[in-house]
């Protein structure tokens, strides 16, 4: 890349190239070499050969692939010769006395690194083979190995004993009958086998030892190969044995023979599986000392290749069993024949399939236990439970709020049933080692994890002594001036290791976990402070921090950083009193109940006191607790403090947001709405109106339908004396009160009407002060009526005033709750008052009745039902209006 | 205004009192965001629903430098988004009108 600013190479890349031009063109041996290069005078060549080793055989001397253990180096020679004597794998062994001597002078120059006496000799020796020696079964691998075609050649290093043990194994070997090799198997006949049993059934026994000794898990996939092969086999002869149960003595003697020459083959045939699968375990172990990138599954693809053929074979010598048991028999069914052939076809099919599904499921167990014994089950226990004890928390429903929450709440939604509210806890995902299943790994795995439970519990204990002690002595010890080092582990990510009490105004930079702790104790106390110095008498005890702080102003309204803070405050104590209710005491427990009331009372009595309830209503525009109304966190506050409070409290926080009502914001920015333009106030606007209504209305809903006419009348007296109403009804929200009120007297009116008799129903005077405030309401709105529809309002914004283009869809929707509230007013009205609002109301009514009928049936069904919301108040109907 | 610092102790806790309120950010890359937050952490990373994003284009013309570039604006909606805290200036609340 960097050559593509070079004019020369420019010119090149666009193609110009001709031979007469000047580019530099590298000529080395071809004809017009000018020969410099060979006049290049390097030095330091002298141990080349040394290092790229060329004229030397290369021996073993990095050669870590073997996968056997490395002995002590004393026999240099011996690894020349077994690699050379490795090529053919008859008997390598008897070659190497006589190969020895020739070897020993070739290999000096190599080996002699590698003496005793050299430097390299002391460094420590590779062990891939960490184990017992296994000497006949070694060779045994080896010459597998090369039987299945392995490129590199695996010879060992040995001592005399080894190598005399092995001679011992192959002249064995060599009177079985060289039998490992597996497809040879049922050629042979059954001449020797009477020595077979007993040399077999050694090795067997040598080789179980050794499997028990080294192979502690993981090879459980695949010892359960032999197993089936064991089972499957036997379950062949038992079959054979059925079948060829009828027939002459000698036939049975024939039988017999075969019989046990076909068990032999198998156990050969088990048992060179289980070599094979100990060879693979090795080579499994210098795999992962990251030595070969052997094709681990394609061995055993290839081993179980095998093994299906020897199955095959099986089963053919047990037809060619049958086929010649039944020969001598003149009187063969051909019939018996042919269903034994289907049969024994069926039984192939079957255990192809049995094969191939035994298979996959091997390769998906390797592939995921590929890298299990890379680290040893105590090595992920000990990861687990550092997780662990970073995890764990003595209060999950403090710190891990939202995951127990959720947790609960997919519960319910999908099972249930299950122990309501149980904490999630570590372990069920099985921690870290989680993957193989095999049987002996996870009977571990359960061990781990009681093990980790029982850490846990220790450690929430001893947290929570700490925390009682350090309750304890804080006031009285020096524990803790200086501030305290953490008691978190220290493995974990960093951390600030110092907290300093966040009351000290000095105090530095704090990490965030810390801050959040200390910041939840600074806002109560400044809501404390604000609330003291705000109020003038205060009946609450509370002990003064060490900073006197300000507070704020009365005269002032609340900033909206004041507000936000204010809210944050709100919404400690509430997570404080909604944790409260989680450690309620038994019921039994008298004082510990009292104790607990007393608390959760005083959290709710401060819960209302950063509400502001208490500060005077006219104390400042706004109202603080209309200020802390306005974000829209102070709207979805009030649901959750609703829930905490009596009647009583409710009403009065109710009379305090309907005293301010016209400074709410929602109600103050309702203009907003008014234009047919979206904006982004506009938007912002709409969701605080809904915010507001599904928040505040709603949750009030339970209180405001079980109110009496008393709240109501004061409620009206509220609104009329401190409200502009006007500006109320111009918003939802104020509607949507107005609405309310008229209807709720409308239907004690009704009751009473009826003649029921309620607890709760107004008398007679309260009703005809109730009228008295209706009159004056009558008298404040009437004359604004039309101006409360949102289509008037919007077609006043429009242009030019051309209403055409509002949608009546949208328009009529909005203008539902106007016509709801004209119908509760129109309820209330007098003969003169209603005449006034017909005429008032008349062009609007008859604007929606003409237009009603142009539109489409749902449009003309909507207008016309808004319509007759009020004129059924009125007593008339909208079917009388002629047009 | 003692009282609101005192509650104050870091940086982190304006951006605390902001959560589940518009918030306006500005981005590395002349990006700027307005959406709801939701959630935030040391990394300045953040939750932010109902966003639009404001992509400042410098698109500098060919030819004599003296002719200035012009500044295209892209917009894009989005209901849900995380931020990665990399690329975050600043978060502020929304300059109200």
């Amino acid at each position: 890349m960097a050559f593509f600013g070079l004019p020369e190479s420019q010119k090149y890349l666009e193609g110009g190239l001709h031979e007469d031009e000047d580019v530099a063109v590298y000529t080395w041996g071809e004809d017009g070499y000018d020969g410099l290069g060979d006049a290049l005078v390097e030095g330091n060549d002298d141990f080349n050969d040394d290092t790229f080793g060329g004229s030397d055989p290369i021996g073993q001397d990095f050669d870590f692939q073997s996968g056997r253990k490395l002995e002590a180096l004393e026999r240099p020679a011996e690894r020349t010769q077994t690699y050379q004597s490795d090529r053919d794998h008859h008997v390598p062994e008897q070659r190497l006395e006589p190969q020895k001597p020739q070897e020993q002078p070739k290999a000096s120059t190599i080996e002699s690194l590698w003496d005793n006496k050299s430097p390299f000799s002391v460094l420590p020796k590779f062990d891939s083979n960490r184990g017992a020696e296994r000497p006949h079964l070694g060779s045994q691998g080896s010459a597998q190995s090369t039987d299945h075609g392995r490129t590199q050649s695996h010879p060992r290093i040995r001592t005399v004993e080894e190598i005399e043990a092995e001679m011992r194994a192959a002249a064995k070997q060599a009177r079985s009958g060289d039998s490992p090799s597996l497809p040879r198997a049922y050629a042979q006949p059954s001449d020797g086998h009477r020595p077979q049993p007993t040399s077999l059934e050694e090795l067997e026994r040598q080789m179980k030892q050794h499997n028990l000794n080294q192979l502690p898990r993981g090879s459980s996939p695949l010892t359960g190969f032999p197993t089936h092969v064991a089972q499957h086999s036997f379950a062949h002869q038992r079959g054979s044995d059925g079948r060829s149960s009828s027939g002459s003595i000698s036939e049975a003697q024939l039988l017999q023979l075969q019989r046990l020459q076909l068990q032999q083959q198998q156990q050969q045939q088990q048992e060179a599986l289980q070599q094979q699968m100990y060879r693979q375990r090795q080579v499994e172990l210098a795999e992962m000392q990251g030595q070969i990138p052997l094709d681990y599954q394609q061995q055993q693809q290839q081993a179980l290749a095998q093994y299906q053929q020897s199955l095959l074979a099986q089963l053919k010598p047990d037809e060619f069993i049958q086929a010649s048991s039944r020969s001598p028999q003149l009187s063969f069914d051909p019939e018996v024949q042919e269903a034994v052939r289907q049969k024994a076809s069926r039984q192939i099919m079957e255990q192809e399939q049995l094969e191939g599904r035994r298979r996959r499921k091997a390769m998906k167990i390797s592939r995921m236990s590929r890298y299990n014994d890379l680290m040893t089950q105590s090595d992920k226990d000990f990861i687990t439970r550092i997780q662990v004890s970073q995890l764990v928390t003595a209060d999950p429903y403090a710190e891990d709020f939202y995951a127990q929450v959720w947790s609960t709440l997919v519960r319910n939604r999908m099972g249930g049933g299950d122990t309501e509210g149980s904490v999630i806890k570590f372990g069920q995902n099985g921690g870290v080692g989680g993957g193989v299943p095999g049987q002996r790994g996870s009977g571990r795995r359960q061990n781990a994890i009681q093990r980790m439970e029982a850490q846990v519990e220790r450690i929430i204990s001893n947290a929570r002594i700490r925390e009682k002690e350090k309750g304890l002595h804080s006031i009285h010890s020096l524990q803790g001036a200086l501030g305290k080092t953490s008691g978190r582990s220290y493995k974990a990510a960093p951390r600030q290791l110092l907290q300093v009490d966040a009351v000290a105004p000095s105090s530095p930079s704090l990490s965030h976990t810390q801050a959040q702790q200390h910041t939840r104790e600074g806002s109560a106390d400044f809501i404390a402070h604000t609330a003291k110095s705000s109020v003038h008498a205060t009946t609450h005890q509370r002990e003064p921090s060490p900073v006197e702080a300000e507070g704020h102003s009365d005269n002032k309204p609340l900033t909206r950083k004041q507000a936000l803070m204010l809210i944050e405050g709100l919404y400690d104590l509430l997570l404080k009193i909604e944790h409260m209710r989680r450690e309620q005491p038994a019921p039994e427990d008298l004082a510990g109940v009292d104790d607990w009331k007393n608390r959760r009372a005083s959290l709710i009595d401060e819960v209302l006191h950063t509400l502001q309830t208490q500060v005077p209503l006219d104390a400042c525009v706004p109202h603080p607790l209309i200020s802390i109304l306005a974000p829209a966190k102070g709207k979805r506050v009030i649901p959750r403090v609703l829930r905490h409070l009596d009647p009583r409290r409710q009403l009065g926080l109710l009379y305090a947001i309907v005293a301010n009502f016209s400074q709410l914001d929602v109600v103050i920015d309702a203009h907003y709405l008014d234009t047919p333009q979206d904006s982004p106030e506009r938007k912002e606007v709409e969701r605080q109106t809904q915010l507001f209504i599904t928040h505040v209305f709603q949750s009030y809903l339970p209180l405001l339908q079980d109110l009496t006419l008393q709240p109501i009348h004061e409620m009206t007296i509220l609104l009329l004396e401190r409200g502009n109403l006007v500006l109320l009804a111009k918003s939802r929200p104020g509607l949507h009160l107005l609405t309310f009120i008229l209807s709720q007297v409308e239907n004690f009116k009704q009751e009473i009407a009826e003649g029921s008799q309620r607890a709760g129903l107004p008398t007679s005077s309260e009703l005809q002060s109730w009228q008295t405030l209706y009159d004056r309401l009558f008298h404040v709105l009437s004359s604004h009526l039309v101006d409360f529809f949102p289509s008037t309002r919007l077609a006043a914004a429009m242009p030019f005033g051309i209403d055409y283009y509002l949608d009546p869809n949208i328009t009529d929707v909005l203008d539902l709750p106007v016509w709801r509230f004209l119908a509760a007013f129109a309820v209330h009205a007098s003969m003169e008052q209603q005449q006034i609002l017909v005429v008032r109301l008349r062009e609007k009514v008859l604007d929606n009745v003409v237009s009603a009928s142009k539109g489409t049936e749902i449009e003309y069904r909507r207008r016309l039902d808004n319509v007759d919301l009020f004129l059924h108040a009125l007593g008339l109907d909208s079917s009388q209006i002629n047009i | 205004m003692d009282g609101v610092s005192q509650g104050i102790q870091e940086p982190f806790d304006l951006v605390r009192l902001s959560l589940n309120e518009r918030v306006f950010v500005k981005l590395r890359g002349d990006r700027q965001l307005t959406g709801v937050l939701h959630a935030y952490d040391g990394h300045m990373n953040l939750i932010l629903s109902d966003v639009e994003e404001t992509i400042m284009i410098v698109e500098p013309l060919d030819g004599a430098s003296d002719v200035p570039s012009t500044v295209k604006v892209a917009k894009r909606n989005m209901e849900m988004l995380f931020v990665r805290g990399d690329g975050v200036i600043l978060v502020s609340p929304p300059s109200r009108t």
